[in-house]
């Protein structure tokens, strides 16, 4: 018999019972759709993700207090406060990688005005942080605060709140907003940045260091120091430049451990991706769990066709059919079906990535790479379930099969 | 004389070996020559359908030996038993054993498509011949749910013929018929074995059995009868009287 008439009486069987053979194919389908839609969802929610963390700027390094921390708890909390605003000095003019460099303090403080409040981040640094950040201004303009000396209570507002304290945010540049009642000139409000993964990047106030660390804080020391390349292919270099200066020349050392850690954005993003694509896989391999119950279900439906078609077997061995072509027969009639439910699986995966990539407003793409597993894969399921009623039917003998009612 | 085509020697089955054992065949020896029409008589339990299934190699004796046209059946191949029944047999069934919800055509072709010396278009050729041989022209398309009794067994003995085999199996080939429908198959029958065919039934029905040319009874097992029926009853002669009555 050839494989041609093989896939004839296959398609043909399918086709008697076609609500039993759609019906078995479900499983597949669901399988293999949710796989490509999963697949094409989370990259694309990855991407998206990356995207928006590319925005935060892709140059930045970010220096902390705190290099040794033991189950998140800092062992010596003097660490806290290693960083100085001197720093600055030194890492700038001992780094020539480092092109921007601001000193951060941040805190969440209430602003009022009028009888409107709200409880944005208040942070206090350089102008060079409006650059590094990716911080563009939509209204009025930036603070002069280049090297930190500036104690001027200015400051520049994010649209949130903008729109919490103002009517309309074009009235904001010009007032005076407290605060922790200290009053301050809003002389600029920044260009939208949206939401980072439900971080509103928008709640936010922007002052002079110096401002923000003496007056509203009164500190003596630094949180966090932001610094940036011009050149993105610079972080690495610019990375080692700083932990030399911090190690060597300041001496941010205690017993041999570095007092402070240093993060850059795209260390961020890497992991974020990880991450990502590990919960992608995750999602990806759940929703194979499911061509697996399908593989199951198209096990169950051949056995049962195999039983149902005991005498047609038994006459087709009467007649003359070797064993194996018993065997070749449903096998192929199980991969048949299981192809059919890839193909339509596959259709439907495409459609619920188009879908669901509209919903989550974001660019869901299939790749090749997931048809082609999707597609192999309930290959595999047609075979390795489709085997063992194949056998059984090849196993039959004929005159007990023509026997059976 | 005419070549022994059937060969068989102290044939004995038994069925669960054991305590519960049962002889179906007991030292069954028998010799069939070409152009013979043969029938298996016996009470059920007999062992007639026993020894038709061997006979057919659809079954495998517990002992003794089987020649089919000289050569040896016993201890080959699975393959080249299917490859036997495929050449050499045809079988008829008392249910007929048709595909459902398939054309007579399609299951006329059954046999020729584990040939794969026959080509697709040689397959179709061979069938509707078939088909045509045996009163169906008209009804090669259609579904064999749609035929009556006899037309269906007609298909079925159309689907015997088409690997022009050298024998013909029956068993109870007109066991689910009316008399007039018996006769009409048993026509092809006598007119089969005319054209050289060697026939082998199973039939319970003394009338049927007279119109073949021997008759073999079997008892517990064993060949108790086995006697030439001199001028075997025609049965077209037999279809045109029922006609009249």
């Amino acid at each position: 018999m050839k494989i041609l008439d093989l896939l004839a009486s296959a398609l043909r069987s399918i086709n008697r019972n076609r609500s039993r053979s759609l019906l078995t194919m479900l499983g597949i389908i669901i399988g293999v759709a949710s796989v490509i839609g999963m697949l094409a969802l989370g990259s694309g929610a990855s991407d998206s993700i990356k995207g928006e963390l590319g925005k935060l700027g892709t140059n930045l390094i970010m220096i902390r207090p705190g290099a040794d921390q033991q189950r998140g708890v800092s062992s010596d909390v003097t660490n806290a406060e290693v960083l100085k605003e001197t720093d600055i000095k030194a890492i700038l003019n001992l780094c020539p990688t480092v092109n921007f460099i601001s000193p951060v303090v941040q805190t969440k403080s209430q602003a009022v005005f009028g009888s409107n409040n709200c409880r944005p981040y208040v942070t206090g640094a350089y102008r060079d942080y409006f650059f590094m950040n990716n911080y563009a201004i939509k209204l009025g303009q930036l603070y002069d605060d280049r090297t930190g000396k500036s104690l001027q209570k200015v400051c520049v507002i994010g649209k949130t709140v903008a729109e919490d304290l103002f009517v309309n945010e074009k009235e904001a540049v010009g007032n005076i907003i407290r605060i922790d009642k200290i009053p301050f000139r809003i002389i600029g409000v920044l260009e939208e940045k949206g939401e980072t993964m439900g971080m509103d990047g928008d709640n936010i106030i922007i002052a002079p260091f110096r401002t923000v660390q003496k007056r509203l804080l009164g500190l003596s020391y630094v949180h966090v120091i932001h610094a940036a390349t011009k050149d993105e292919n610079d972080v690495d270099k610019a990375v080692s430049e700083i932990d030399d200066v911090m190690r060597g020349f300041l001496k941010k050392v205690s017993g041999g451990e570095p007092q402070y850690q240093i993060a850059t954005q795209k260390e961020m993003l890497d992991v974020m991706g990880t991450v990502l694509d590990m919960l992608t896989l995750l999602l990806a391999a759940i929703a194979g769990i499911s061509l697996i119950v399908g593989g199951i279900g198209i096990m169950n439906i051949m056995l049962v066709s195999v039983t149902e078609r005991t005498r047609e077997i038994g006459l087709r061995l009467a007649v003359g059919a070797p064993s194996n072509v018993i065997l070749w027969q449903f096998l192929i009639e199980s991969i048949v079906i299981s192809l059919i439910g890839g193909i339509i699986g596959i259709l439907l995966g495409y459609a619920l990535a188009e879908i669901g990539g509209n919903v989550m407003d974001m660019d869901a793409e299939v790749t090749m790479s997931s048809v082609l597993m999707a597609f192999g894969f309930s290959f595999m399921v047609g075979i390795i379930f489709g085997f063992f009623p194949a056998r059984k039917a090849a196993k039959l003998n004929p005159i007990q099969a023509l026997r059976h009612e | 004389m005419a070549k022994c085509v059937i060969d068989i020697n102290h044939i004995t089955k038994v069925f669960n070996p054991g305590e519960n054992e049962v002889r179906a065949l007991n030292d069954v020896s028998l010799k069939i020559f070409e152009g013979e029409f043969v029938s298996l008589m016996g009470a059920s339990g007999s062992g007639k359908s026993t020894l038709l299934n061997i006979l057919g190699c659809l079954d495998q004796p517990t002992s003794g030996t089987y020649f089919l046209d000289g050569e040896e059946v016993n201890g080959i191949s699975k393959a080249a038993i299917s490859r036997i029944r495929n050449r050499k047999f045809g079988f008829v069934f008392q249910a007929y054993n048709l595909l459902p919800k398939t054309t007579a055509l399609e299951n006329v072709e059954l046999p020729l498509l584990y040939n794969s010396d026959i080509s697709s278009s040689l397959r179709r050729k061979k069938a509707k011949e078939a088909l045509v041989s045996v009163g169906l022209a008209k009804r090669i398309y259609h579904k064999t749910n749609e035929l009556s009794g006899g037309q269906q067994q007609r298909v079925a003995i159309a689907r015997a013929l088409v690997n022009e085999p050298k024998v013909i199996f029956a068993d109870e080939p007109t066991g689910n018929l009316d008399s007039k429908t018996s006769y009409q198959i048993m026509e092809l029958f006598q007119n089969l074995n005319e054209k050289g065919i060697l026939i082998v039934m199973v039939s319970h029905e003394p009338d049927i059995v007279e119109m073949s040319k021997r008759k073999i009874i079997l008892h517990d097992g064993k060949v108790i009868e086995d006697d030439e029926i001199i001028n075997p009853k025609n049965a077209h002669e037999l279809f045109v009287a029922a006609n009249k009555k």
